[in-house]
């Protein structure tokens, strides 16, 4: 008699099964959140991320364009990185790091003409992301460029303070290459999610006023592709020929050398200035 | 009482919470079981982040892609160009330089499907991309393409020197080095310039009006084309509307010039003022001279200043006041401080001289010799630092020159900078040879970035015997952006020492990569070396350009240099202004040239000549002034000529 009350009383069944769908409701939601929407979040707040560092890039490009114009020694100018973007709050997410490195010698600019040979070795600047939903890459300020590369290729994302300009038969370079160096040999590298700032000076200006007669030009660079494009961009605009009758120039790559031969039908001077800027990551005065 | 122990006994509701909690652990404990599961699974639900570019490179509407994800080459992009809607597959266009069928960052789309004109000024760019879920823009933008056509032109004349009332014919020459389209209504200005006289034209069907000094381009001009006209003109003299000019003659007074020179220098200077064919007499000019030279200690003075405007009334004073300026010459000593005269020259100018930036300044360093003095700051005094090396056959390791110092030849020699920053080591090596020489003949000293420092006294090994130097500098504070190696001699000639010689052959600096390989057979021979005296000097002149405010299509710095000894590459490159510099004559690509002279006796002619092309020449310029399209590149835009008109 008594089991036949129980089984008469529905008063927590209808407690059971509303809470029973509620939470399912949840985790439901939730779980499409979390597996459709936050990689989708995520992978945008790293583009974003991505987009943050290319603008401090071209502020850092502009602070040493500015350091080269005005030419004015112990007046450093800081500019700021963001290395990573945070997780997301309560739902789960995983934070994305990078590092900003200074590169001492790791561009090599040559050229040859009829009677001697230049050869300048460039520092560079490098931040690289350490992404967790969006494609990984890297920004390098390399002799007066800034690059960007990431796994599949790299391509120009400034252009150098560099300008060409045809007269008959001969072609005047006007290239501002930059060498980065560290002050003091300290703090070349610095790794996190967090803001860093890189402080960079004016040191020194070697200036070539012209060199005559140049017959090749090679580059050392690991962004060979970049490069490539930007030289024939650059000499196409200006009037040059490549490939076929009348060619005024051919470019070989060769790993990571790139040679470009003039030839005999165009006369090239090159007017070089090497910039030295002094770098230094990381906060505090510039110490020597 | 027995109400309590009846609830206690009521278990009813109890049961009821318990099995509903438990229930909901039960509930709880599933879901979050899937929650986990399904947490692990990736979803493909992402939409592509591509960064595209369009740009116009050409013949070319180009899309680059700069970073991101790669897009597929089904995807889709649209370019409206005026009222023409183009619609293009990537597969189609790309250029895909790693062939994985994929357009990824630096590869582009070369789209040529269009022709530029003058009517159309921009084209809507729009790119899609698609997956299961649709399509998504990845672009939109709206790009200039209005045409451009880099114009240049160039202008000539068949006789640079005519005299009065022969014809000279000018070409003026228009080129359309590179660009979108041939080139239509261009419009170039030449005035025929006082001292000329129009004649004619050819071809004569030209629309060249000599009245307004336009050319209307009637024909356009392809790409890569040129079109030329002749203009005849008369030589009518001179007559030439002059602007104030401030001139400073900076002369050589070192002690390698005889007094026989110097005064066939002098009086040649004098002679060319006294002239009134070459050197106006209307106030125009403001004269001053300089002389650097002296050993004690060398230095600079002012000869003529103040300032001394040339007129009518005082040029005969001014005349004799230059034929009577006198040597700067000590007994035993050859001086040549250049960098003391430049800095005199730049500081009376603007000092006392009628300075204003308007006017016109010419600067003119005559000299003979080796600039080897380092100014001693905030005086117009330097200090020597010996003749310097010099180029020399007669002993040489290998090829047909060394570099050589001598009794009368030497200090120091330094090499251009080199980066030997991010090297582990550096190699040194060079051959050496020594006559005569003791201890401190020769010092070879490195440089750190902040000091030189002593390395090695060569100068007491064996002699008459080629030698060779070795080292391998693995100090760090040489890895750095301007390292340089040094010799210093120190050389006499005596009947106790004897005649002291050293010779350098075949040096060869290294870190991973060759920086110097120099075994001095070039021309100049010591392209990669310079002294304190040369940089000195090349401060003084950047000092002075900048303090006198000096503009490049208005002032100039040139230079005479006599004899074999003055380093005309050096003035051409480092000295004169606006770079770069050429050798004259012909005075025919403007100011900033070095003339040089083999002998003291050429001085007059050779200064008659400048003052002719500074003060009495005719210059005009011919100019681009009207273009179709756009020019990108305006350096190229217009050209000058000079005509010296000589008398019959």
């Amino acid at each position: 008699m008594i089991i036949k009350n129980y089984k008469k009383s529905e008063n927590a069944v209808v407690g059971i099964v509303a809470s029973f769908l509620i939470v399912g409701l949840i985790v439901a939601v939730l779980a499409v959140v979390q597996t459709q929407y936050v990689p989708k979040w995520m992978r945008e707040k790293e583009a974003d991320h991505m987009s943050q560092v290319a603008d401090q890039f071209s502020q850092l490009k502009y602070s040493i364009d500015l350091h080269r114009n005005n030419r004015e020694k112990n007046t450093p100018i800081s500019t700021t990185f963001k290395l990573g973007s945070r997780e997301m709050p309560y739902l789960m997410s995983v934070r994305s790091f990078g590092s900003l490195k200074i590169l001492p010698g790791s561009f090599n600019f040559t050229i040859n003409n009829q009677t001697d040979k230049y050869s300048f070795l460039t520092g560079a600047i490098k931040y690289k992301s350490f992404n967790s939903y969006y494609i990984d890459q890297d920004f390098i300020f390399e002799a007066g460029s800034t690059i960007i590369d990431q796994i599949n290729g790299n391509t120009i994302y400034i252009r150098p303070s560099n300008f060409v300009v045809k007269f008959e038969d001969k072609l005047r370079i006007y290239y501002n290459l930059t060498n980065i160096v560290t002050i003091g040999n300290k703090d070349e590298s610095v790794h996190g999610y967090g803001s860093v700032s890189i402080q960079t000076e004016y040191l020194s200006t070697f200036k070539y006023q012209v060199i005559r007669t140049v017959s090749n030009i090679t580059l050392d660079t690991n962004y060979t592709n970049a490069w490539v494009n930007l030289m024939n961009s650059t000499f196409l605009k200006s009037g040059l020929n490549y490939g076929g009758y009348g060619t005024n120039y051919t470019i070989k790559i060769k790993d990571s050398l790139i040679t470009v031969d003039f030839q005999d039908n165009v006369e090239v001077e090159l007017y070089l200035n090497v910039i030295n800027i002094g770098a230094q990551i990381g906060p505090g005065i510039i110490e020597y | 009482m027995k109400k309590i122990v009846k609830l206690k006994k009521n278990k009813k509701a109890v049961s009821e919470a318990l099995g509903t909690i438990l229930l909901l652990g039960i509930a709880v404990a599933i879901f979050a079981s899937l929650y986990f599961i399904v947490l692990s699974e990736q979803f493909e639900t992402d939409d592509p982040i591509p960064s595209v570019v369009a740009s116009v490179e050409g013949k070319y509407i180009t899309f680059e892609h700069r970073g991101g994800d790669e897009l597929n080459i089904d995807d889709k992009f649209i370019i409206n160009i005026g009222s023409e809607k183009k619609e293009l597959i990537v597969g189609d266009f790309l250029r895909d330089t790693n062939n994985n069928d994929k357009w990824d960052i630096g590869e582009k789309l070369f789209f040529d499907d269009f022709n530029y004109s003058l009517d159309i000024s921009e084209a809507d760019t729009f790119g899609y991309t698609y997956n299961e879920e649709g399509g998504t823009a990845v672009m939109h933008g709206t790009l200039d393409i209005y045409p451009e056509t880099d114009i240049g032109v160039d202008i000539k004349v068949d006789n640079m020197y005519p005299s009065v009332g022969e014809s000279v014919n000018i070409t003026i020459i228009v080129h359309n080095y590179n660009g979108d389209i041939n080139a239509t209504h261009v419009k170039i200005k030449f005035l025929i310039p006082e001292g000329l006289e129009y004649q004619k034209h050819t071809p004569s069907t030209y629309n060249y009006n000599p009245i307004s000094g336009f050319w209307y381009i009637n024909d356009s001009i392809p790409i890569r084309g040129s079109i030329s006209i002749k203009i005849q003109a008369k030589v009518l003299g001179l007559g030439v509307i002059r602007e104030p000019t401030q001139m400073v003659m900076i002369l050589d007074g070192s002690g390698s010039i005889s007094d026989a020179n110097w005064n066939i220098m002098v009086n040649g200077l004098a002679n060319s003022v006294n002239n009134v064919d070459v050197f106006p007499r209307d106030g125009t000019i403001e004269l001053t001279i300089v002389q650097f030279g002296g050993t004690d200690p060398p230095r600079a003075r002012v000869e003529l200043g103040g300032p001394t405007v040339v007129n009518e009334s005082n040029y005969d004073l001014i005349v004799d006041d230059i034929r009577d300026i006198e040597q700067m010459i000590e007994s035993g000593g050859s001086a040549t401080p250049t960098a003391c005269g430049i800095r005199l020259a730049a500081d009376q100018l603007y000092n006392f001289g009628n300075y204003s930036s308007d006017k016109r300044q010419i600067i003119n360093l005559v000299t003979d010799g080796l600039a080897n003095c380092e100014l001693i700051q905030g005086t117009y005094n330097g200090t020597w630092l010996g003749n310097g090396w010099y180029k020399d056959n007669s002993h040489k390791k290998s090829g047909s020159y060394s570099a050589a110092s001598s009794y009368n030849n030497y200090g120091e020699i330094i090499c251009k900078d080199l980066i030997t920053e991010g090297a582990s080591s550096i190699s040194i090596d060079f051959d050496y040879r020594l006559d005569d020489t003791e201890e401190s003949d020769l010092a070879v000293y490195y440089y750190d970035g902040t000091n030189y420092n002593f390395i090695e006294d060569l100068g007491v090994n064996k002699e008459d015997k080629w030698l060779h130097y070795e080292d391998e500098i693995t100090d760090s504070k040489y890895f750095i952006n301007d390292f340089k190696i040094r010799f210093d001699t120190n050389l006499e000639s005596s009947w106790w020492y004897g005649y002291e010689h050293i010779w350098v052959d075949n040096v060869l600096i290294e870190t991973d990569n060759s920086l110097l390989d120099d075994g001095f057979e070039q021309d100049p021979w010591n392209l990669n070396w310079w002294n304190f005296g040369k940089s000195d000097s090349e401060e003084q002149r950047d000092y002075l350009l900048g303090l006198l405010g000096m503009k490049e299509n208005e002032d100039e710095f040139d230079s005479i240099a006599i004899g074999p000894d003055p380093e005309v590459y050096w003035l051409e490159n480092k000295i004169v202004w606006p770079q770069p510099g050429y050798e004259a004559p012909p005075f025919n690509n403007g100011p900033g040239w070095v003339s040089h002279i083999d002998t003291f006796q050429e001085f007059e002619s050779a200064t008659s000549e400048m003052f002719r092309v500074l003060f009495r020449s005719i210059k005009n310029s011919a100019e681009l002034v009207g273009l179709d399209s756009r020019d990108p590149n305006p350096f190229n835009d217009i050209k000058e000529i000079t005509i010296v008109p000589q008398d019959k």
